[in-house]
């Protein structure tokens, strides 16, 4: 269970996957030439900048309207997304509401939470349930391109609907916040290091 | 070989190549979370700088407000926007909530400031509102000029009729009746447009309509204290003792109402300032009748009766209105066991002087209204009741001189003079006729009817005589029917002889004369009915009983 590269003295090249045996500088992979590291260099720290750069932009991407829509009638109506998951609520599209809800508001606080889960277990080298939190990081991973489709649908739809005077879609300003939560929590996932979550428990068998 | 030794292994891995530049010192990573802390703070810092003063409107209904959705608005910019709508504690006002724009709301947040809903709505001719059919009901503000701010206000129910940007001038006009008018109402110079009715207004006692009218800027310099104001609503029909008259305004002004503002070419009135007062008239003739300053009250007592004279009648001197019909009462003489009318009027004696008066005439001692009024009786001035429309039945009161009158004189009685009458008018023309039926009465219809019975006598022996000249005639005009007959004769001169009474000639010949005689005799049915009642030659036969 414990024979992992590092332990016996190997860096494994994070691209082509060769194990290397590493110099006492920093080298490149002898194959592709990618810059070798025991682990991602920082990546906790590099984990937590991300990580609280996307809680705090969180704040303003759920509150400031990420879309407004004119209509030819003037009725103009700029809607942050739990204001658009009520409306669509309201108006009777509850599937469509729960989608755009778990999708806009829970995955990404979910990705914010699970995140600073793994960090600090990792960062306390903590043994517990590393199987568990194995799950969390391979499903905070996979989850991470689907958060993206609230902002794909919007711009999409900005960029279709131009209708002139009869209808109008334009982003709101907590667009780029709400775009730039998912880019970060996804940077944030990848700079986090999952081999991080197995080092304690080699540390602790030798 | 079943040791295990890493070293053929070892020697099988390959060895990482060195890099060349160093390391990293300054974690750039933070950057980010930094920039995003600035990023964030800049939103929050915007957002709550940005926040505009909240205001509260009381409005009789929230109809059409929707919390979040409703926006304020002026020019049809947006100021504000409603963020919540609730019943106020006494559950008779609907409140709401407002956050106004923060560059814009200063303006807003007077004392006057005026708040409305605007709902589509027809009024003084103008649809307003139409948009909000479609995209829903708005407020519309307009800004305060007063200096005291104030966040709480009470919603109009109505747009006020006036906006800041026009300049103009307002005044009240008082009047009996609002009619057709209406807030939003035109108000013309001359036929143009020259502003709108803005408010309308139940004086505090309840008796006078106060209309507030705004008068655009070129126009309300030619408002002064002699200008009138009248009422242009549609048709104007009227019947009085001049006859019938139709004065109508434009289509416009006919379907929806409006003013009209004139001043008389001849006066020159005094600049008037803001909210000055004038009287509505109900039309243009009323309002541009010359004003009198100088009234004298007089009562008249006429014996006959004022049928077809009403209140406002004029008092008419050769022509000339000299005065008009105040008050009709009845009055009971116990003297002579009579009643009496009593009209009181008003004279207006500038109207009866001349504005070209020889000043060389100023000799004549200067009388009061009364004093002249007495000379004049004793001259044979005389009221007389005249009538003016025959079809109508229009009475007016006709003054002149009369040397003939029996003398009287105007005796005072509470100030007021009683100008002596003189009958005439219809009651003359009631009288003569009432002469003219007493001398018919006189003519002799009986002997009328016996010359008439006589001469239809021998018109009967007359018309004897033409049927036997009708006889002749017959035979003469028919001298091929005598042929024939001679022919007949000839041919049938046995059977002629054995028919001769009974020939066809001699047949016809006697229907005809049975004819003439029954003819006469329905002659001498009428020549009867003429001796009973001579007077059907005039009136014609009555089925009814005849006055004898």
């Amino acid at each position: 269970m414990s024979a992992s590269a590092l332990s016996k003295g190997l860096f494994v090249c994070e691209v082509c996957d060769l194990p290397n045996r590493p110099l006492d500088t920093h080298c490149h992979c002898a194959r592709c030439g990618a810059n070798l590291h025991a682990r991602i260099p920082a990546s906790i720290a590099r984990g937590w900048a991300f990580l609280a750069a996307a809680a705090i932009l969180y704040i303003p991407a759920n509150l400031l309207p990420i879309l407004r829509t004119g209509t030819v009638f003037g009725q103009d109506r700029s809607d942050t997304i739990m204001s658009g998951v009520v409306h669509l609520w309201e108006t009777g599209s509850a599937g469509l509401a729960l989608i755009v809800f778990i999708a806009s508001v829970v995955v990404p606080g979910l990705k914010i939470v699970s995140l600073s889960y793994l960090l600090t277990t990792a960062q306390r080298r903590s043994v517990l349930a590393p199987h568990r939190r194995a799950h969390v990081y391979r499903a905070t991973h996979w989850i991470g391109r689907w958060s993206m489709t609230d902002i794909y649908v919007g711009g999409t739809l900005v960029a279709l609907v131009h209708l002139g005077p009869f209808a109008n879609i334009e982003p709101g300003p907590g667009a780029i916040p709400f775009g730039a939560v998912v880019v970060l929590t996804m940077l944030a996932t990848m700079s986090f290091d999952p081999r991080l979550i197995w080092d304690p428990l080699d540390r602790r068998h030798e | 070989m079943s040791d295990e030794s890493p070293a053929p292994q070892k020697d099988e891995i390959p060895q990482a190549v060195a890099r060349e530049h160093g390391k990293r010192s300054f974690p750039f990573v933070w950057i980010i979370p930094i920039v995003a802390l600035l990023v964030g703070g800049w939103i929050a810092l915007k957002q709550v700088l940005e926040q505009g003063p909240t205001i509260t409107i009381q409005f009789n209904s929230a109809e059409g407000i929707d919390a979040g959705k409703t926006k304020i608005r002026h020019k049809a910019v947006e100021i504000g926007i409603v963020k919540s709508v609730k019943l106020s504690q006494d559950n008779k006002a609907a409140v709401v909530t407002a956050e106004m724009d923060r560059h814009s709301a200063s303006a807003f947040l007077r004392e006057d400031s005026q708040f409305w809903v605007v709902r589509p709505r027809i009024a003084g001719g103008q649809i307003s509102g139409l948009t909000t059919l479609l995209a829903g009901s708005y407020i519309g503000a307009e800004p305060g000029k007063s200096g005291t701010e104030q966040r709480t206000f009470t919603g109009l129910e109505t747009p006020p009729a006036i906006t800041s940007d026009i300049p103009g001038t307002q005044y009240v006009l008082l009047a009996d009746n609002l009619g057709s008018l209406d807030v939003n109402s035109p108000v013309y110079y001359r036929g143009v447009l020259a502003g709108r009715v803005v408010s309308t207004d139940l004086a505090p006692d309840g008796k006078i309509v106060q209309v507030g009218v705004y008068v655009h800027k070129p126009f309300d310099r030619f408002v002064n204290e002699e200008t009138r104001f009248w009422n242009e609503s549609g048709v104007d029909l009227s019947l009085d003792a001049t006859g019938l008259k139709v004065e109508t305004e434009s289509l416009l002004s006919m379907l929806v109402g409006g003013i009209a503002f004139e001043t008389p070419a001849d006066l020159a009135g005094a600049a008037t300032a803001a909210n000055a007062k004038f009287t509505l008239f109900d039309s243009r003739s009323l309002a541009m009748k010359p004003r009198d300053t100088v009234i004298q009250p007089v009562i008249m007592k006429f014996a006959q009766s004022v049928r077809g004279l009403t209140v406002g009648a004029p008092l008419d001197f050769r022509g000339i209105t000299a005065g008009e019909v105040r008050h009709i009462d009845l009055e009971y003489d116990p003297v002579n066991v009579r009643f009496l009318i009593v009209v009181e009027a008003n004279i207006y004696p500038d109207r009866l002087r001349s504005r070209y008066r020889d000043p060389a005439r100023r000799a004549l001692p200067e009388l009061t209204p009364a004093q002249r009024l007495q000379r004049f009786v004793e001259h044979g001035f005389r009221a007389q009741l005249r009538s003016a429309n025959l079809i109508t039945g229009q009475q007016y009161v006709a003054l002149d001189f009369f040397p003939k009158a029996p003398r009287a004189s105007a005796p005072v009685r509470d100030g007021v003079p009683e100008l002596p009458t003189v009958a005439g008018g219809f009651g003359e023309l009631q009288e003569s006729l009432q002469n003219l039926a007493s001398k018919l009465e006189k003519v002799p219809f009986d002997k009328l009817g016996d010359d008439l019975h006589n001469a239809l006598k021998s018109l009967d022996a007359t018309l004897k005589k033409a049927d036997a000249l009708f006889g002749q005639i017959q035979t003469d005009v028919a001298p091929e029917l005598r042929a024939t007959l001679e022919q007949a004769r000839k041919t049938l001169g046995s059977a002629e002889r054995v028919l001769g009474s009974d020939s066809p000639l001699q047949g016809d010949l006697r229907d005809s004369l049975l004819e003439v005689t029954k003819a006469a005799e329905s002659l001498r049915a009428l020549t009867d009915y003429l001796e009973r009642h001579p007077e059907s030659l005039l009136r014609g036969k009555q089925s009814g009983e005849t006055k004898k």
